[in-house]
């Protein structure tokens, strides 16, 4: 045991687990019979598929949004940040006191500090009240799993990098747990519903105010919010990865950290960066749950953190196109069980893709951008 | 090299056993032994063990733990694997009872050396067998599940590991309409599906059987022996885990030894070296998988037939954790440690914090402030806090392996040499 | 960890104190077993509660015995629900103690399956508050083979309950909904616990009987964000109604939001919901426009509609717990399985055997659910289902009358 800290650039791990020609007649039975079953459902019923593939986009968006956060520090670092699913339902938390009670609060496991911020809305408040609850919602809690997801990275991961990957992984599986407690000192036990800002008026579909057809309420308000929030997140942080400085120190970390280091980049501040980062994305996915969803409770974010790993594994770890692309098909896929399948083997049915990408393709749909995939 | 005194520590560590390590077991051993017939009896052991909440049955579960965590550590601890869905062996071996020694099929009627009442329906194999049988099924499914994923590097592994975790009870729990081709049909999707029902659904199995040892055995034995263990008098289900887990210790032991264990670890810290020295990676990892697998599936049956009736409910990801988390805590790759680390989280869990939240409600009582705290509450919290602390403070776990504290110390003092100085060295300082 | 275990020594020495009791052989215990954690707290705590009410009403006698009572938790706080690991434990501990004769529980069907067995053993008298799973007692639809005598190892029965069981609530249901509502075709949802599950279980079998047309049956899953591609695949198949069977707290406040978002109000697609989603928490979860016009049923008078002596008990007991907390649902029946406890007890020899005899022979008038007697399998003689409407401008359920059971 010499170098602990830089995983050897691998070779034999590569290899596929299973032969090229078995990989490719399996690969193709299962897209041919997804393929056909979907464009039956199609043909059959175009108008319910259309609603259930708007609703899948929809959730599909927020476990990319999700996804992003796994799949950012998983590319730097190769840890799966089991806390991250934890930080984004406290951002779900945090949003919930923003638009019910009106108040900033901050969780100290016996009492909570609460700064009372005006931001109290229902769905009947006025256009202005929105807007101002739902900027305040959305700073607050980016920057509040911001400052969470950073502080964490201090105190837990800092310390132990250059030691063998279980102790980090263990340290993110306590940190799950405590952020799990605090949710439950903070709210209780219970599911705690989130006044609705956003009505779900209809404007595509039966009834709606931009186009009046067809037996299903198409597209929503709701769910144009959440293109409407999600899209320039993922522009932002497109535009921050590929220009920026910090972005590029990002990228050339994730290649090489060796390389990085010896091109005078920080690698340590390079990595809090990216957990800020995570953070605040999922700060930022928590108020579009929050806005979309309308209920939350302490445990929302290890059921939903599982589902937005295995979008990022699916679309090929480390890599952010393929944490959204895999967001979304994991989001049809559900929808598509849902409105079609048996609803209640939809779980069985994401698990069964993760099991099945990481055997026959692990580098995901996109191919991974990992320093050992590299 | 800096000073003689750390070279003695370390030979003991790593070179031969210190007097304890000689005698305690033995000690331990005794105390397990005797454990039920004095822990409620004499006035000191009544006041301490039994306020403690360490009645017997909370004993047999923490015991269950141990044999769980002996099993993950094969695998995590001995061979590097991470496993994150280690809960679905045990949930596989649970529900062999349901299936082989219950009247699940009562369409059928299969008796093999049971003494379930006779004529009842069902399949009812003797449960030593079922014990062995669940052991078979996880070993068969450890392959199954093993022999695609294990080629993968650690953390997928770890992740394809989780799914099978998380998929194994979801489909006990929907399997009591679990969907099988039955047929042809000639609309899509062409295959005509039936449902079948596996596991009751949520519902669960209920009424296992349970062990014993024949009539014969019963009767020259007064009752010590059971011909049925009963489901109140505990000492034969005490004994029978215990029993298991020195089996258990014996055989890992033994592998740990072994050309195979050594091949664990050399697969554990590098696989390349190992390939490229002859270790075959792949039927290396199997058998450890596989060893993992067998534990834990012959502990759930055991457990299974102990509790009575088997829930899908009862396993979940959180099982899976717990025992990894007693793994790493205890000491990983030490298999005192990992049995210590079971004991006292499950202690924990089970009975220890509520026992401690009551202790200070009472001491708040007493000073006559009307306020209660709820320590179980918070016990997902204290788990968390203990896990960061211990792995910041202390990652080798509380009774470490020799060769893992020095990996993970190893910045400190470059002991290397000194490990295999101290390895050739023994025979020298000893004489 | 050292502190931990300092915590523990010194926590010991205050719990050894509480230890040892008298050996008065005219003293007996009762116990209750009933999940005391986490959502369920809102509840089973009301009924540790009205148990000691009712204790406090008797001034701790039976007859000629003093009775103790002492309250047990089933559930594990990591997930706040019943443990199997932890019901085994408990029902050992009653068997172990030879001053306990009547354990008051449990909350749970499935802790009951566990916990019967090992009391029949040890032959002490169980009396439920709360189980309603057929299985537990009678065989018939929706039960499985071998029940309810597998859980009777001793071939003698030792379990009672004051509830009706489930078969009785689908069949009101049922009949309903095809009567009363006018339905043709329902779709069934449940929440894929036993207790969901079971009762959705019962009102199919009950529908198949009567002819009411069933769309569909799946469970819903409480982790999801949101369950409109479920509604959607419901509207395609033109159900007119949907019963669900399950408790609340499995996200039922977005399913109810999410059946009104795609399906249309309670009028058009009409909801019939089972007793564990008849609470008034859940006009909060989903809001109260979606929950108005919503049916449900449970097996218990509203505390208005209680006459005679349960009236009385339930002033008494709502000066005690303070006016401003609400009944809940199984309250009133916790009372009065301590009442037959208590009963059954003043009446034995004060052996564990003599005390069942008694509780078969049990016949109260003046419960606080009315009259009570048991039929041979220990269910209630008569049983009752009694209906709720949703009231969303006023945010509770209001009582709308009676349910004929065919079951």
């Amino acid at each position: 045991m010499t170098e602990t800290s830089v995983p050897s650039p691998v070779v034999v791990h590569r290899r596929p687990a299973v032969s090229d020609r078995l990989r490719w007649i399996f690969g193709a039975l299962i897209l041919l019979g997804l393929g056909y079953w979907l464009i039956s459902a199609a043909v059959d019923e175009p108008e319910r598929f259309a609603q259930v593939t708007v609703i899948g986009l929809s959730n599909g968006m927020i476990y990319a949004l999700v996804a992003l956060g796994y799949t950012l520090v998983y590319g730097i670092i190769e840890l799966i940040n089991f806390a991250h699913g934890d930080i984004f339902m406290l951002g779900t938390l945090q949003t919930q006191s923003i638009f019910a009670d009106g108040s900033l609060q901050i969780p100290l496991l016996f009492f909570v500090i609460s700064v009372p911020l005006g931001t109290a809305a229902t769905v009947s408040s006025s256009g202005l009240e929105k807007t101002y609850a739902i900027a305040m919602a959305l700073t607050v809690s980016v920057v509040f799993c911001l400052a969470i997801n950073a502080a964490i990275e201090r105190i837990g991961y800092k310390p132990l990098r250059g030691q063998p990957r279980l102790a980090p992984l263990i340290t993110a599986i306590g940190f799950s747990f405590i952020l799990q407690g605090i949710g439950l000192s903070w709210k209780g036990e219970g599911r705690i519903a989130i006044p609705q800002l956003i009505p779900d008026t209809v404007l595509i579909g039966e009834g709606g105010t931009l186009l009046d057809f067809g037996s299903f309420p198409y597209y929503t308000v709701r769910d144009l919010m959440v293109l409407l929030i999600t899209a320039p997140v993922l522009i932002a942080l497109t535009l921050l990865i590929q220009r920026s400085k910090p972005g590029k120190a990002m990228r050339a970390t994730a290649q090489d950290r060796d390389a990085a280091a010896m091109m005078g980049i920080s690698v340590d501040r390079t990595i809090s960066f990216t957990f800020a980062l995570g953070g605040a994305i999922a700060g930022a996915g928590g108020v579009v749950y929050a806005l979309y969803v309308g209920t939350t409770y302490f445990q929302l974010g290890f059921r939903l953190g599982l589902i937005a790993f295995t979008s990022a594994v699916l679309g090929g770890i480390g890599n952010l196109s393929g944490a959204v692309l895999g967001g979304v098909l994991i989001g049809l896929v559900a929808a598509y069980n849902d409105g079609f399948g048996d609803a209640r083997w939809t779980y069985t049915v994401i698990f069964t893709i993760l099991i099945l990408i990481l055997v026959f393709r692990p580098s995901g749909l996109l191919g991974e951008r990992t320093p050992e995939g590299q | 090299m800096t000073s003689t005194e750390a070279t003695g520590a370390r030979a003991r560590v790593g070179g031969v056993l210190a007097s304890w390590e000689r005698w305690l077991p033995w000690l331990l051993l005794a105390i397990a032994l005797t454990y039920p017939f004095w822990y409620d009896v004499w006035p000191f052991t009544i006041l301490t063990l039994d306020a403690l909440g360490l009645e017997l049955d909370v004993v047999i579960f923490m015991v269950v733990y141990v044999m769980l965590a002996l099993g993950l550590n094969v695998v995590v601890g001995f061979a590097g694997l991470l496993d994150l869905g280690y809960v679905a062996f045990f949930a596989l071996g649970a529900y062999s009872v349901g299936w082989f020694a219950s009247d699940k099929f009562s369409g059928t009627e299969f008796h093999l050396l049971s003494n379930a009442a006779e004529g009842a329906a069902g399949i009812h194999l003797n449960l030593w067998l079922v014990l062995l049988l669940g052991g078979v099924i996880t070993a068969i499914a450890g392959v199954i599940i093993g022999w695609p994923t294990l080629r993968l590097r650690g953390d997928y592994l770890a992740i394809v590991t989780l799914g099978f975790g998380e998929i194994i009870p979801d489909v006990f729990r929907n399997a009591d309409k679990l969907p099988v081709p039955g047929g042809v049909q000639a609309g899509p999707p062409f295959i005509d599906f039936t449902n079948v029902n596996l596991t009751n659904g949520v519902r669960g199995v209920r009424s296992l059987d349970r062990p014993g040892f024949g009539d014969k055995l019963d009767s020259l034995t007064a009752g010590a022996l059971p011909e049925r263990f009963s489901g109140i008098e505990l000492k034969p289900w005490y004994f029978t885990i215990v029993f298991m887990v020195l089996i258990a210790v014996f055989v890992i032991r033994r592998l740990e030894r072994s050309k195979m264990g050594r091949a664990w670890v050399a697969v554990r810290e590098d696989e390349i070296a190992a390939s490229a020295m002859g270790v075959p990676l792949m039927r290396t990892k199997l058998w450890a998988y596989g060893i993992g697998a067998i534990f834990g599936g012959i502990v759930g049956a055991y457990y299974g037939s102990f509790i009575g009736s088997v829930f899908p409910t009862s396993f979940s990801f959180a099982i899976s954790i717990l025992v990894l988390v007693m793994v790493v805590v205890g000491g990983m790759g030490n298999i005192y440690g990992v049995m210590l680390g079971a004991l006292v989280l499950e202690y924990l869990n089970f009975k220890g914090l509520q026992k401690i939240g009551d202790g200070i409600n009472n001491a708040i009582d007493l000073v006559g402030i009307d306020q209660t705290v709820d320590i179980p509450r918070y016990k997902t919290l204290i788990f968390g806090l203990l896990l960061v602390t211990m792995m910041l403070l202390r990652p080798e776990g509380m009774i470490p392996s020799a060769r893992r504290k020095a990996e993970l110390h190893e910045e400190e003092d470059l002991i290397e040499p000194d490990v295999y100085d101290d390895l050739y060295d023994v025979r020298r300082e000893g004489a | 960890m050292l502190a931990v275990l300092g915590l523990l020594v010194a926590a010991l020495a205050l719990v050894a104190t509480g230890c040892g009791g008298g050996d008065d052989s005219k003293t007996l215990k009762i116990v209750s077993d009933l999940p005391l954690q986490g959502s369920n707290l809102v509840q089973s705590g009301q009924m540790v509660e009205a148990i000691e009410y009712v204790m406090e009403l008797a001034d701790n006698k039976a007859g000629d015995y003093t009775v103790e009572y002492e309250s047990f938790d089933d559930a594990i706080a990591s997930t706040g629900n019943w443990d199997e690991a932890t019901c085994a434990s408990n029902a050992r501990s009653y068997a172990d103690d030879d001053s306990i004769v009547i354990n008051i529980g449990t909350y749970n069907s499935g802790c009951a399956a566990i916990e019967i067995p090992i009391l029949n053993e040890a032959g002490l008298a169980m009396v439920s508050p709360a189980n309603t799973y057929p299985g537990l007692t009678v065989s018939g639809s929706g039960t499985e083979a071998g029940e309810p005598d597998k859980y009777y190892p001793s071939g003698e029965r030792n379990y009672l309950r004051v509830v009706a069981h489930d078969l009785f609530q689908g069949s009101a249901d049922a009949n309903f909904m095809k009567n009363d509502l006018g339905v043709k075709s329902v779709f069934i949802l449940d929440d894929k616990e036993l207790y969901g599950k079971g009762v959705a279980d019962a009102f199919e079998g009950s529908a198949k009987e009567i002819g009411l047309g069933i769309a569909g049956h799946e469970g819903w899953d409480k982790d999801a964000p949101n369950y409109t591609a479920l509604m959607t695949k419901i509207k395609a198949t033109g159900a007119d109604a949907i019963f669900i069977g399950g408790v609340s707290p499995n996200n039922g406040g977005q399913l109810v939001k999410d059946k009104v978002s795609v399906l249309g109000d309670n009028e058009t697609v009409k909801l019939v919901v089972s007793d564990g989603f008849v609470l008034d928490s859940l006009f909060k979860d989903a809001g109260a426009e979606n929950v108005n016009g919503a049916y449900g049923s449970a097996p218990t008078l509203p505390a208005s509609q209680i006459t005679g002596a349960g009236a009385e008990f339930l002033k008494g007991f709502q000066e005690k717990i303070g006016v401003d907390e609400d009944i809940q649902v199984y309250t009133l029946y916790a009372a009065t399985a301590a009442q037959v406890a208590l009963d059954a007890i003043a009446r034995s020899d004060g052996t564990r055997a003599d005390i069942i005899a008694q509780l078969f022979a049990t016949n109260l008038t003046d419960a606080a659910t009315g009259s009570m007697s048991f039929d041979a399998n220990g269910d209630p003689a008569a049983g009752t289902e009694q209906l709720f409407l949703a009231d969303g401008p006023k945010g509770t359920w209001v009582w709308n009358k009676a349910l004929e059971s065919t079951s």
